[in-house]
């Protein structure tokens, strides 16, 4: 299993958003969760990912109980791209040592090498303040580029296609499906019609699980 | 926010006006009592009399001077805050969602602190001084054209090198604060990118990031103090002529028996309000330029609404 979630439950501000969640995720399975806006899909991916502590219960990722060592076997790509005022490669590499071989491999599986290619500085193109220079389209492959450089076992998506439009989204599931080939995949949306590609889909409502 | 505030900015004028009368008032009564004491002879009680009814007037005018520039220029900050305020609540959302709170905390913190303490500190000063320069001035020129003209020439000369010094102070500062804005910018850029920066383990490459603004800041400020300090200590010594040539024009007069001792008295007493506002004018113009470019970068984001009217 690549992730177990047991007896999950999670509350902030007084407000029970999390209640008794039970998961289990195969390795190299492909799992969505549809729900509402502030239904507590983002809250279950900061969760699973590290970013968040687990209040009560315990989630399991790729063998690591703890948040740290769980943060580094997930990438994840949100809907926001948050790119760093830095180049291209910057982005990509987060300042990691990675050769030149695998980030032009990640350009590649995120669609983003025809683009890249067009620029007079390419890679060492900068993105501007908060990726001001780059378009939505464009910075979200950047995100997923930086994800696939990772090389990370769990790859989870939090509505990476919701504030793009239908033409940018297009390029950007392209880009998906070269980050989430052979990987265990954790996606929330709130459109179902996202998850169809998934093994199995379920539905978080109240605060719980449901099968959908 | 003068046009707001015009009725006691008016009155401030005048209340400064009054003083610099009084002062000269002061100075012409003195100078009859070295003169009287020169001469070996004890000033009549009436002389002495009107000069310490002139003391309390002079007091009283400051008095109020300070009391109603100060109340006058608290209410234009409070203006200028409120502007400021009223710009940021009628914005639509989405161009709120876009703001940069570094970058606004950055113009609190610079821009709109800075234009308060200049409000405060010097804008009426520098109305007082205009009245004191202009008025000593034109009293001195009455009294010994010779020795007002030998002994300002040498400051008329300097203020040449004031504007100039003053122009690349301004440019230095403008440097220095966007390179400060950056750098807030970056602070909050960080705040946004957390999760980003724990998934990835981005930590050194943000503060290599944030590191080098800082030095960008860093050295913009190094340098505008670095270039204020050589301007400032040259304009120093130049402002060490005027005095000397009061002293060696004016002391050759009196020993000539073309101006009395009182008289010379007057011109060095009053020498801070003519050369003096000349040689003090780096300083004025350094602050007024810093004043001008905080209220260039704030004045897309204050409310006016109105003729002239701040809201």
């Amino acid at each position: 299993m690549s992730i177990i979630i047991e007896d999950l439950s999670f509350s902030y501000a007084g407000k029970q958003v999390l209640d008794n969640i039970h998961l289990s995720v195969q390795t190299g399975e492909s799992v969505g969760i549809v729900g509402i806006s502030g239904g507590g899909k983002s809250t279950l991916l900061k969760l699973v990912s590290g970013l968040y502590d687990v209040q009560q219960g315990r989630i399991l990722v790729m063998g690591a109980w703890d948040s740290a060592d769980r943060r580094k076997n997930v990438a994840m790509v949100m809907q926001s791209a948050g790119l760093f005022p830095a180049s291209i490669r910057d982005n990509i590499t987060c300042g990691h040592d990675i050769n030149e071989n695998d980030i032009r491999r990640a350009c590649d599986a995120a669609q983003l090498t025809e683009w890249v290619g067009t620029l007079p500085d390419g890679l060492d193109t900068f993105v501007g303040e908060r990726g001001g220079k780059v378009s939505g389209g464009q910075a979200q492959r950047i995100a997923i580029a930086r994800a696939i450089a990772k090389n990370a076992y769990v790859v989870l998506l939090d509505e990476p296609t919701s504030a793009l439009d239908n033409d940018t989204s297009a390029a950007v599931i392209a880009a998906l499906e070269g980050l989430t080939k052979g990987k265990t995949v954790l996606h929330v949306s709130h459109r179902p019609e996202i998850l169809t590609g998934c093994d199995r889909i379920f539905r978080l409502e109240g605060g719980r699980l449901y099968a959908w | 926010m003068l046009y707001k505030r015009k009725f006691l900015s008016v009155i401030t004028i005048c209340a400064s006006g009054l003083t610099a009368a009084v002062t000269l008032w002061w100075n012409t009564q003195l100078s009859d009592i070295i003169n009287t004491v020169s001469v070996g002879v004890s000033p009549p009680k009436e002389m002495v009399f009107w000069a310490l009814v002139t003391m309390l007037v002079m007091g009283a005018t400051n008095y109020i001077k300070s009391y109603i520039s100060g109340y006058t220029c608290e209410g234009m900050t409070h203006d200028l805050r409120m502007g400021y305020a009223r710009h940021l609540t009628s914005l639509p959302i989405t161009e709120v969602e876009e703001l940069n709170a570094g970058e606004q905390l950055s113009k609190l913190q610079n821009e709109i602190s800075g234009v308060s303490g200049y409000l405060n500190a010097n804008l009426f000063q520098l109305f007082d001084d205009g009245i004191r320069f202009l008025s000593t001035f034109i009293w001195l020129l009455f009294i010994s054209p010779t020795l007002t003209l030998t002994s300002n020439l040498p400051a008329f000369i300097i203020v040449v090198y004031v504007f100039w010094s003053s122009k690349i102070i301004g440019s230095a500062t403008e440097r220095s604060q966007t390179a400060k804005g950056q750098m807030n910018q970056y602070a909050d850029m960080l705040l946004t990118l957390f999760p980003i920066i724990r998934l990835y383990d981005a930590a050194r490459i943000t503060l290599d990031g944030y590191t080098s603004s800082v030095k960008v800041w860093e050295n913009q400020t190094v340098r505008l103090e670095r270039t204020k300090a050589w301007l400032m200590s040259l304009s120093g010594v130049l402002s060490s002529i005027p005095l000397l040539f009061l002293f060696f024009v004016g002391g050759h007069m009196v020993i000539n028996g073309v101006l009395t001792v009182g008289t010379l008295y007057i011109f060095l007493n009053l020498s801070g309000n003519v050369s003096g506002v000349l040689m003090n004018m780096p300083g004025h113009i350094a602050a007024f330029r810093q004043f001008s470019v905080n209220m260039k970068r704030l004045s897309p984001h204050v409310l006016i609404i109105g003729k002239g009217e701040l809201q």
